[in-house]
């Protein structure tokens, strides 16, 4: 039963008003509902995988977990990357000041010069734009580039952007956004980034690589369902592979920026310490974000004590 | 390969106005203030004052382009407003 308990009373009990015996009807409610909700286990209450919740407790305790559960499933602000920022709309972002909150009541009005050439993202994945953004390259290639999120930033500081992705499909909605947003100097391009079809090297490679995106459930409600273990190994098989695939392209002096959505361990910190074991030529650098965000150097928010969805980054420099 | 200037005030203002474009287009803007020794500074305005990006901006973005201009240039300072 999902109905709340103070709506099984409020709507019962009045409807004994006329006949039968309303207090009895509502004592009886009020022990039920009393200990119903709050004794329900975390994963049933919360609606979450069982195996999920169970290895969030493990890491995070209870209680961050239950904060973390009750954030999946509060209501999502929406806000944007505002392309210049003259618009009325909305307040500033918690960590940047060209990211607006908008209002939800109403429909917005997107003929608003600074709302049409907003990209409507998390902040988080705004954070994660404008840091990779942020370190220098002049020549940047972006694998895992639809729908355009880290693009709506790289563009603005890349002079030569090169956009990556697997199908014509996935860049189809970056086209579309290519279009109303008028980036410019953006080299769409479909391909695979395990074996990237380029033989030039990068002043900068930035990976948004696919995951199992347990940072983002409040956006996306139906991807915990997907949770599996098997899903997160496949996951992880792929992250390094593209980490694998792009080491090459990446030329001397320059950098490499990893970006996933996910909290886990498996495709953050331990991706990170695989790729420095098995790639020394390479060094961690410190990830150009707000310092209340960064660990070590690495982008790291945690949704509920940060307020902005969970995001994952590293980047490192090559030295030869 | 970028050609190296002097570093004056005047060569400092020009190539600050190069840069602004890219704070413009995000609701900022940048403005000179003063050279001491080998340090640049400058107010960052608008939708960036008070951002926390500012600082990172500055280093990462405004720096990184001056040094490459400016070799003796040691560092840009923020100046609060």
């Amino acid at each position: 039963m999902r109905t709340p308990s103070h709506a099984v009373l409020s709507t019962t009990v009045p409807l004994m008003r006329r006949a039968g015996p309303r207090g009895f009807v509502n004592a009886v409610l009020r022990r039920m509902t009393g200990w119903s909700e709050e004794g329900l286990p975390l994963h049933v209450r919360w609606s979450h995988p069982r195996d999920l919740v169970q290895r969030w407790i493990d890491r995070y305790g209870k209680n961050r977990t239950e904060d973390l559960l009750a954030w999946d499933n509060s209501v999502p602000d929406i806000g944007g990357y505002v392309a210049g920022s003259e618009s009325g709309e909305g307040g500033p972002g918690r960590f940047m000041g060209c990211y607006r909150y908008l209002n939800r009541r109403g429909a917005l009005d997107m003929s608003d010069p600074g709302l049409s050439k907003a990209y409507v993202q998390d902040e988080a994945s705004a954070v994660a734009g404008r840091g990779a953004a942020l370190l220098p390259g002049g020549r940047v290639l972006e694998v895992g580039a639809a729908p355009g999120g880290k693009t709506a930033h790289l563009q603005r500081w890349s002079p030569t952007l090169v956009c990556m992705d697997v199908s014509f499909d996935r860049m189809g909605p970056w086209r579309d956004n290519a279009g109303r947003l008028g980036w410019r100097g953006c080299v769409p391009v479909v391909g695979e980034g395990e074996s990237p079809p380029f033989g030039r090297p990068f002043d900068k490679v930035v990976l948004d690589v696919p995951c199992t995106a347990t940072g983002v459930y409040r956006r996306r409600p139906r991807a915990r369902w997907r949770w599996n273990p098997g899903a997160l190994e496949s996951m992880t098989a792929l992250q390094r592979d593209l980490l694998r695939g792009a080491v090459d392209l990446v030329k001397i002096g320059g950098y490499m920026v990893y970006i996933t959505c996910s909290l886990e361990p498996e495709e953050n910190l331990e991706q990170v310490e695989w790729f420095e074991r098995s790639f020394p030529r390479f060094s961690r650098a410190a990830f150009p974000a707000p310092g209340q965000l960064v660990e070590d150097g690495l982008l790291d928010i945690f949704p509920p004590e940060h307020g902005i969805d969970g995001l994952f980054a590293a980047c490192w420099v090559r030295n030869e | 390969m970028t050609q190296t200037l002097e570093l004056n005030e005047e060569n400092a203002k020009a190539e600050i106005e190069k840069i602004r474009p890219y704070l413009q287009r995000d609701g900022g803007d940048i403005e000179f203030v003063s050279i001491d020794d080998d340090v640049v500074r400058v107010r960052l305005t608008g939708a960036c004052a008070g951002c926390a990006f500012a600082q990172l901006t500055l280093q990462q973005g405004v720096e990184q382009n001056l040094k490459q201009v400016f070799p003796d240039l040691e560092r840009v300072e923020n100046v609060q407003q």
